[in-house]
């Protein structure tokens, strides 16, 4: 027999073998099954997005040349017709341009690292304006949500176990109060308090561009801490109180656990629990609302910004919006809801890791 | 983590404490004089990418009053004229038409004289000799020249073309078959920002677009309008938008502007201008920099005016803030002026309910004091149907005969039952009723205008009580496009409204092109064949005292510059009559504006004598009195530049 | 004929008994809610409120017509809360506009509520695709801003009824609570005691309904408080835009047109302040309501 053919049985089965790569790959792909199903699931929750995002703008009604054109008008004092025609020479977007064509553009500047251009101020983009705003919202947002996360968290959990006492009726009340007053009205009262009677801070802006320079100085760091000093102080107050309810509800659930009984009854001291079980089951849930809360915060927060006069991304969009600037509010919106897909995605990988009673078996 | 808050905690109260004292130590002024020289006011901007000059797309609205000029300037609402980089006025002359032959075209001139003209009219303006740019470098006629051939004005549709005859003089040449009257060519130049164009800077773009432009065929239709009466091909055209567009994107390294103030900070909510050196009066000039703040909230304005933050403010301000404003700060003085416009509510004729009676009928529901006084107290009641332009230009422009002859109505519900009653509606336990249905209708209001959204409350009102079912849709965005989309059956915002000087065809051309879409006023199509009324509004008018002549709308919008004296008088007459007749819209009050003024930082603030007695001025200067123009100066939206140019506004320290 | 009847009288009998049982246990658990003084006191104070919105507009009814000469009085017995820049009265508008407002904050929050528990309990315990479908539809709905749809939708309808309004708002709120209801019933579905309810094949419903729900109902109470206060801020952003005719009587409504009137005016402050304070105390009685109802179902926390 010539040991080079095969026997019948062999072929069949070598047939059936795959490549040793190929194995390699997909008892890969089969341990992280879990982890690329996420991804898979978030990228398509981003193109549809995407799309929903795009057709949602174009349907919105308005002329855009007729309304830069009023613009135009009211600014320049020049006669409609005359503003029409300059209008139509500013702008450098074809409105009767078709929609599908628009749409595959704009898909292939989005693989181009381009997220939209602005049709009314010519070297404004999408990526220009998250490059010189976002770094302020983020920065107030961030500090703001760390600090209010933490003592909310904290105070939450205190509030939690001790039912009866002066310091639960406390936050109580606060968190009553603060849930139910809207966030500007407080942004205001702040400003109203501590800018205006007392003088110890500026009631709006980022920094004194009139006396500092912007750089890497510590006049111009010190001018932005300063006007960050209210904003911060507004955001937080405002947020701390719903965390202080979500830990206190979510700490209340455990401690209705059974094996925080057993830990009493083992002896443990009241720290030791709090310190070792407690808080960091009560956490848990919380985890999934932070990644929430730290996505929303690439979207900027209008109407306080607004009273701050604050420059970030949330007073960007929606003034954009109102003046139909499709591309650049799409990119900008694009890159929040991308940063909230991201966000939420990160939250999801890493919860097993946290909570392994999640885990996939 | 404890730990980590508390280092936290403290290096920021550290880093707090070093440098508070120099955060607020750059502080605008407060109470009393004003220590830095300085003008502060709270205005809005383009905040994201700045391109070095006026016509592009970045746009601040305090750049008309303190860097930008042109030769002259006008004064809206009372239409006076003053110099900036002009010498002095200008003068008007006929000249041959042969000695233009070369800056109009060999084709310009054989078309103007196979049409039998030999003469040309001319206007002379003299720049100032020391009028420089804000490098220093001194501003040439030739700069004026290049800003009418790359920005094509309104102005630049009457003109035959524009000519440099030495470094310092300038000639405008008019289309002698479209010549306006003197008075609308003045008007008509000083509405351009011709410092805006500095010729060596723009020279590449100014010089291809003067090509296209005089290879432009010339316009044989003396129905139509078009920069220097030329109208490009199709290919020009696109040629013409490439070199524009690549115009208004490009950026100098410097501000172009010839004005006393210089751009130095610009951020997006902070702008600084510094002093210019060059300016030719520099040494009137007090200030050494304007501050200017942006503001999204007006409660953040009203502080910003009450601290004394801010040196002036424009706009009304509602009645009680204003009066806690003023007690509250001493310094502070409002005065009050005409705008040329008034607020009405507007009828959507294109829904069947809204037949001439039904309109006339609605014109004696509303109490137009009590509105007013909702809004904005210091206006000034009217009792016309809404008429192509405000009372008081009105009574100006009209001949008395007929201006009393206009339709006026007055507060009587139940004549307007009476009325409703009679066209067939019917009222009933849940209201009106017509045709067989209820009545519901919806009235539209701009919430970004205080003015309109109190009085629509006020008007909705109204009409609920009547019995008159009316839902109030304010909103903030979109307003004039759901107006447009037919979403209103009423809308409360402007009636009349001029935005340009007080020419008769400011508020025309306002109610032509905007309130008559909201109307739904009849157009023609856009492609009609007559290229005059195409697009335009489809309305004729009787003539009056035996005249059976008919008036078209559209015919004669465009040539209104041309009319002047009793013949302009009469078309006023006519379109107005035919207007008021048609009771196309209420008209509710016509409006005042206002000026608020720190006393304590600025000098030379006019109506002293008014304003040291009650500093809530309730005065309204009547039109054409002196006080009537001192007052319009004050307002910058109105004059711009006035008061600091001739070193009348001077730092008070 | 007898057996018949004889079968009667015991369907009846049973009919009966089961009856009395049905509201024994509902006078047990009447005891158990109402022992918790919490819980009376925020009850008796949302009753109160529904009361005055049925009854308040029949016994101060609002005049909307204005009154220039009455402009910014101060509280007097005509005029408890004074009137507002356009001579109404303050008082009798809160009262009208409570109807509008509880009713809208409820089915809103109810609506959120229901779709997000609903939801991410579904999500949560079944998993699989259906679990990714959900959670891909929610983050959309975390992830596309409000404002622009609510812009489109001004062009498209107007918002005339309040459920309609409800429905509009919760459309953006149930995505959150869904996502966090997920998470805490997937841990939730490894624990030992679910595990033993499988083992034991009790049906689905008695699951979800008798193990799951009590362990996240303190986190819905709390929701659906917090929706309540969302929706009114709501309304008032949906009324700025157009989507519905502007009511001057909603309470979000009035806080922000003083607000927009300027608060340098002291006047403008007051009317601010009372149909503020009216929110904050519903708020708070629902809070209460919801602390109530914790206590009562959760009885270990009270052996703390």
């Amino acid at each position: 027999m010539n040991p080079e053919t095969p026997l019948r049985g062999e072929k069949a089965i070598r047939k059936k073998q795959p490549s040793k790569g190929w194995l390699v790959v997909s008892r890969f792909f089969q341990k992280y099954s879990y982890f690329f199903a996420k991804i898979g699931v978030s990228l398509l929750t981003l193109t549809l997005t995407t799309i929903l995002l795009f057709f949602l703008l174009r349907l919105i009604p308005g002329d855009i040349l007729e309304i830069y054109a009023l613009k135009l008008q009211n600014q320049q004092g020049i006669s409609y017709e005359r503003a029409y025609e300059l209008a139509k020479q500013l702008l450098n977007f074809d409105p009767s341009e078709n929609v599908f064509l628009a749409f595959f553009h704009y898909v292939g500047g989005l693989f181009r690292g381009q997220l939209g251009n602005s049709y009314l101020e010519t070297n404004v983009s999408a990526n220009s304006l998250i490059a010189t705003r976002l770094p302020w919202t983020l920065f107030v947002s961030t500090v703001a949500l760390i600090i209010s996360f933490l003592l909310g968290t904290t105070i939450g959990c205190y509030a939690a176990e001790k039912r009866k006492g002066f310091l639960e009726k406390l936050t109580s009340g606060y968190v009553a109060i603060s849930g139910s007053i809207p966030d500007y009205l407080m942004a205001l009262l702040l400003v109203i308090v501590f800018a205006y009677t007392l003088n110890w801070f500026p009631a709006q802006g980022n920094y004194d561009s009139f006396s500092v320079e912007p750089g890497f100085n510590f006049p111009f760091f010190g001018s932005v801490i300063y006007y960050s000093f209210l904003p911060i102080l507004a955001y937080a107050l405002v947020q701390t109180g719903t965390w202080i309810l979500q830990m206190r509800g979510s700490t209340i659930g455990v401690l209705g656990e059974d094996f925080i009984l057993a830990a009493r009854a083992r002896g443990l001291s009241d720290r030791t629990i709090r310190r070792k079980y407690l808080r960091r089951n009560a956490l848990l849930p919380l985890v999934t609302m932070f990644g929430v809360s730290f996505g929303n915060l690439f979207g900027g927060a209008t109407l306080m910004e607004s009273i701050f006069n604050y420059p970030g991304i949330g007073l960007e969009i929606s003034s954009r919006i109102v003046n139909k600037d499709y591309m650049v509010v799409q990119g900008l919106i694009f890159f929040s809801a991308a940063m909230v897909i991201l966000v939420n995605l990160i939250v999801d990988m890493i919860y097993p890791l946290i909570d392994p009673r999640v885990r996939k078996n | 983590m404890k730990n980590v808050v508390k280092a936290l905690v403290l290096g920021l109260v550290t880093v707090l404490a070093s440098c508070a004292p120099s955060g607020s130590g750059s502080s605008e002024s407060s109470h009393g004089s004003n220590k830095d020289n300085s003008f502060s006011m709270v205005t809005s901007w383009t905040s994201s990418g700045l391109v070095n000059h006026y016509d592009s797309n970045t746009s601040c609205e305090a750049f008309n009053y303190f860097v930008v000029e042109g030769m002259y300037r006008y004064v809206r609402s009372t239409d006076e004229v003053f110099c900036q980089l002009a010498a002095e006025l200008p003068t008007q002359s006929k000249e041959p038409l042969v000695n233009f032959k070369a800056t109009i075209g060999d084709d310009a001139y054989a078309y103007y004289a196979g049409q039998g003209i030999t003469e040309i009219p001319v206007t002379t303006a003299k720049i100032r000799d020391d009028a420089k740019w804000q490098n220093g470098e001194a501003f040439l006629a030739k700069d004026v020249w290049a800003y009418y051939y790359i920005i094509h004005p309104t102005s630049s549709n009457y003109m035959a073309g524009v000519k440099v005859v030495d470094d310092k003089t300038v000639q405008y040449l008019w289309n002698p078959l479209k010549e306006p009257s003197d008075q609308a060519k003045l008007l008509l130049i000083a509405q351009d920002k011709s410092g805006t164009v500095k010729y060596d800077e723009f020279a590449s773009y100014v010089d291809t677009v003067y090509r296209l432009v005089m290879a432009s065929p010339i316009n044989q239709d003396t129905n139509l309008w078009g920069a220097f009466n030329r109208f490009s091909t199709d290919e020009q055209i696109s040629q013409l938008n490439i070199t524009r567009s690549a115009f208004y994107e490009y950026s100098p390294s410097w501000y172009i502007a010839t004005g006393p103030f210089k751009l130095k900070t610009f951020t997006a909510t902070q702008i600084l201008l510094v002093k210019n050196d060059f300016y030719w009066n520099a040494s009137q000039i007090g200030f050494e920099k304007i501050k200017l703040y942006s503001s999204n909230d007006l409660n953040q304005t009203y502080q910003l005016i009450k601290k004394g933050y801010v040196s002036y403010y424009d706009g009304f301000i509602q009645q009680d803030v204003l009066q806690d404003l003023i007690d509250s700060n001493p310094e502070l003085v409002n005065l009050k002026m005409y705008d040329p416009g008034s607020i009405g509510i507007n009828f959507n004729i294109s829904k069947p309910l809204f037949t001439l009676k039904v309109r006339q009928a609605f014109q004696y529901i509303f109490n137009r004091e009590e509105i007013k006084n909702a809004a904005n107290p210091y206006a000034t009641t009217s009792y016309y149907p809404l008429m192509g332009m405000a009372e008081s230009e009105a009574k100006t422009y009209m001949s008395e005969t007929h201006f009393d002859a206009l339709p006026k109505y007055s507060f009587d519900q139940e004549k307007a039952a009476q009325l409703l009653t009679e066209e067939g509606w019917d009222k009933q336990s849940d209201g009106w009723h017509a045709n067989g249905a209820l009545v519901s209708l919806k009235l539209g209001a701009p919430a970004s205008h205080d003015i309109s959204a109190t009085a629509a409350e006020a008007a909705a009102a109204t009409l609920n009580a009547f019995g008159i079912k009316t839902d109030l849709l304010i909103s903030s965005n979109f307003y004039g496009t759901a107006a447009d989309s037919n979403q209103y059956d009423l809308t409360l915002e402007w009636s009349d409204l001029n935005m340009s000087f007080s020419y008769p065809t400011g508020s025309y051309s306002q109610f032509a092109s905007v309130y008559s879409r909201w109307i739904k006023v009849e157009r023609y199509a856009s492609n009609y064949p007559d290229t005059q009324k195409a697009g335009s509004v489809k309305l004729t008018f009787d003539g009056l005292d035996g005249d059976t002549k008919d008036y078209e709308f559209a015919e004669y919008l465009n040539t209104f510059y041309s009319i002047q004296g009793e013949q302009l008088r009469y078309l006023v007459d006519v379109f107005n009559t035919g207007l008021a007749n048609l009771s196309l819209g209420i008209q509710l009050f016509q409006n005042v504006t206002a000026s608020t003024i720190n006393v304590g930082q600025v000098k030379g603030v006019p109506l002293e004598d008014k304003w040291s007695v009650n500093r809530n001025v309730s005065y309204v200067p009547a039109v054409g009195t002196e006080d009537f123009y001192a007052v319009a100066r004050t307002n910058l939206v109105f004059a711009t530049n006035y008061l600091f140019e001739f070193g009348t506004y001077q730092p008070n320290n | 004929m007898k057996e018949k009847a004889s079968k009667l009288n015991l369907w009846l009998k049973s009919l009966s008994l089961s009856l009395k049982d049905f509201f024994f246990r509902v006078g047990v658990l009447g005891k158990k809610l109402f022992s918790n003084y919490k819980t009376i006191l925020g009850t008796s104070i949302i009753l109160l409120y529904i009361l005055v919105a049925i009854f308040g507009p029949l016994i101060f009814p609002y005049n909307q017509e204005i009154n220039m000469v009455d402009k910014y009085l101060m509280n007097s017995w005509t005029h408890p809360f004074g009137t507002d820049w356009l001579g109404r009265d303050v008082f009798r508008q809160v009262i009208a506009g409570a109807g509008s407002v509880l009713e809208i904050a409820f089915f809103t929050a109810a609506f959120s509520v229901v779709f997000g528990t609903i939801l991410g309990i579904v999500a949560g315990y079944l998993g699989g695709w259906v679990d990714k479908v959900i959670m891909s539809v929610a983050n959309i709905f975390l992830s596309i801003p409000a404002f622009p749809v609510y812009l489109l939708l001004a062009a498209v309808i107007v918002i005339s009824s309040p459920i309609q309004f409800a429905l509009v708002i919760s459309v953006f709120s149930w995505a959150g609570l869904c996502r966090a209801i997920r998470i805490q019933v997937m841990s939730l579905k490894e624990r030992d005691f679910l595990q033993i309810c499988l083992v034991m094949r009790m049906s689905k419903a008695h699951i979800i309904f008798k193990e799951i729900m009590p362990n996240v109902f303190s986190y819905i109470a709390i929701n659906f408080v917090t929706a309540l206060r969302n929706a009114i801020m709501a309304s008032v952003g949906i009324m700025l835009v157009g989507l519905a005719a502007y009511d001057p009587t909603n309470w979000g409504a009035i806080i922000n047109a003083a607000r927009t009137k300027g608060l340098t005016n002291v006047n403008n402050i007051y009317i601010l302040l009372y149909p503020l304070v009216a929110i904050v105390i519903f708020e708070v009685a629902t809070l209460m309501v919801s602390n109530g109802l914790d206590e009562t179902f959760n009885p270990r926390l009270k052996e703390m």
